[in-house]
């Protein structure tokens, strides 16, 4: 049976397509070009690795990596051999965790100059995972970043997942910004690969090398998070290269704060930005952003319904997850996922206002750290700050703030220049009471703020 | 620190925090903090309190105001300026 696996295959569309674009460039990594020829005969070797590794189908492999030409072809190949996939890349601290709620029987690490595997004695009890098993159905697990509370491991069946891949479309050149084991990071690669465009791997993904590499390699498409953006505005390393190249920003994950994106608008006004709605439990949604500069946004496409119940988005994919293996199933009796997203409504059109485990209730009133956030990032000197919620004896919760400066300056002035900064721009209840100065940035490896929790 | 100087940390506080938000007025001992004539809303009044209690810290001093103590006394220590200043001075320096 192994000679007909190419025909059998879920990725055989994507092969044939390898195959006919064999001498375009698949992958960029480490200032070298892959093509897809090379990429299919890595992808022969990935299926000969799993052979001599006795990793059968339906086996769950954990594959810790980063973007790189390996590890993509072992992910193509994973597809292909029906296994339950776990990506887990370098940021996460947690691996052995990770392992142990994914009931991972393999592991598999690709770096730059070594594949090494390792079995884990396992036993798979989880029904999901037993389901996809019998259906020889490759999946897919993915951590939910988890910004309040424990990490849950969403499984995926990636069947219907590679099915929106299937419809030819048209690709940019695009740095694969997004982590390895994020469904936004998972997506583009997808995308790019079943389009036959061309990936631009990176390791280091600070503002100066995504600039470098933007200038070196003519990339279109930054696919990131409005806490990239707003450290590249910082770093100005965009002064530092040429990256007229983009054509295009796109930004999700978590709320954008407005003034930041009125300064990118404002510097790369021929940039077009666009906002990204996706969820590890619903994969990655259609969107169109209504402007350039504007956070209103549509999201849906053919598999998705979604509808705003007391101001919180809630969604109906087709193709969601399959269910937490560490945690309840988050799905109502109508197949609806709460996204605990607050937003604003107009027509069709919608705003993300944040998280509603981030609001703060002053004395009754709701502040959104977002809101807070744009107005303090417009002040000068302002490199970076976190709003959030502490308790109060009398108003239940204040608007706190940590701030990151970028010249010194005492407290008590910097209070001042705040308050009366803030004061024509926001209501009384929503400029901070509680200031501190810190010297280090919220944003976390995974390039997502994270707010103190008081 | 003694209670002039408490007093006049207090005003300088209530002071700074009209200025910065654009409303300036006479600060005096009794210039109004809680009730109908306030000079500062809710928001205002606790903002001056942390204000306090930090410039206390920058002056090496210690003190919670939002204590249990200071939120169940019958008559509020938040009353004023000069209710204010006594109620830290009285933290500060107990009479035996």
């Amino acid at each position: 049976m192994e000679q007909n696996t190419i025909l059998e295959s879920p990725i055989s569309f994507m092969l044939e397509r390898f195959s006919a674009s064999a001498t375009s460039t698949a992958v960029i990594w480490q200032e070298q070009d892959y093509t897809y020829q090379w990429l299919l005969s890595e992808i022969e070797k990935a299926r000969d690795f799993f052979k001599v590794h006795s990793i059968e189908y339906g086996s769950i492999v954990a594959l810790r990596s980063d973007f790189n030409p390996t590890s993509i072809a072992f992910v193509l190949a994973s597809l292909e051999r029906g296994i339950i996939l776990v990506p887990v890349s370098y940021t996460v601290k947690t691996f052995e965790e990770f392992c142990d709620i994914a009931e991972v029987e393999h592991i598999i690490e690709v770096t730059s100059d070594s594949i090494t595997h390792k079995k884990r004695s396992q036993s798979v009890q989880h029904e999901i995972m037993l389901g996809l098993k019998a259906k020889r159905h490759p999946g897919l697990v993915l951590f939910s970043s988890g910004t309040t509370g424990k990490p849950k491991a969403a499984v995926h069946d990636f069947i219907p997942l590679l099915e929106k891949f299937k419809v030819k479309r048209h690709t940019l050149r695009t740095i694969t910004f997004l982590l390895f084991d994020h469904i936004g990071g998972v997506n583009t690669l997808l995308y790019i690969l079943s389009n036959t465009g061309t990936i631009v791997a990176i390791e280091d993904r600070s503002p100066e090398n995504v600039c470098r590499l933007i200038e070196k390699y003519n990339v279109e498409l930054l696919p990131t998070s409005p806490s990239f953006i707003s450290l590249l505005l910082v770093s100005r390393a965009y002064e530092r290269y040429n990256i007229t190249s983009l054509k295009m920003m796109t930004y999700g994950t978590e709320a954008m704060p407005e003034s930041t994106l009125q300064r990118v608008h404002e510097l790369f006004p021929a940039i077009e930005m666009k906002q990204t709605y996706g969820l590890s439990e619903l994969g990655i949604m259609r969107s169109q952003s209504r402007g350039n500069n504007s956070l209103w946004v549509r999201i849906g496409g053919e598999d998705y319904q979604t509808k705003i119940v007391d101001d919180v988005l809630f969604i109906k994919a087709k193709s969601a997850m399959l269910g937490y293996l560490n945690a309840p199933s988050p799905f109502d009796a109508e197949g609806w996922f709460n996204t605990q997203d607050r937003v604003e409504v107009d027509g069709e059109w919608m705003k993300i206002l944040g998280r509603t485990s981030d609001i703060i209730n002053v004395g009754g009133q709701k502040v959104y750290p977002i809101e807070v956030e744009s107005v303090l990032l417009q002040m000068e000197g302002i490199n970076d700050v976190a709003v959030y919620g502490k308790d109060n004896p009398l108003l239940g919760k204040v608007v706190a703030v940590d701030v990151v400066l970028e010249n010194e300056e005492s407290l008590p002035m910097f209070k001042n220049r705040m308050r009366s900064f803030c004061n024509q721009k926001l209501e009384r209840y929503k400029i901070p009471v509680e200031v501190s100065i810190t010297s280090e940035s919220h944003i976390s490896s995974r390039y997502k703020k994270m707010r103190p929790r008081a | 620190m003694n209670k002039d100087e408490i007093s006049a940390l207090v005003s300088a506080t209530v002071s700074d925090y009209l200025s910065s938000i654009g409303a300036d007025a006479q600060v005096t001992g009794e210039t109004r903090l809680v009730g109908s004539n306030a000079v500062v809303d809710s928001v205002g009044l606790v903002s001056v309190i942390v204000d306090v209690e930090g410039r206390l810290a920058d002056a090496g001093i210690d003190v919670s105001l939002l204590s249990d103590k200071a939120m169940s006394m019958q008559r509020s220590p938040f009353r004023s300026v000069d209710s204010l200043a006594e109620f830290i001075n009285e933290e500060l320096n107990p009479v035996a």
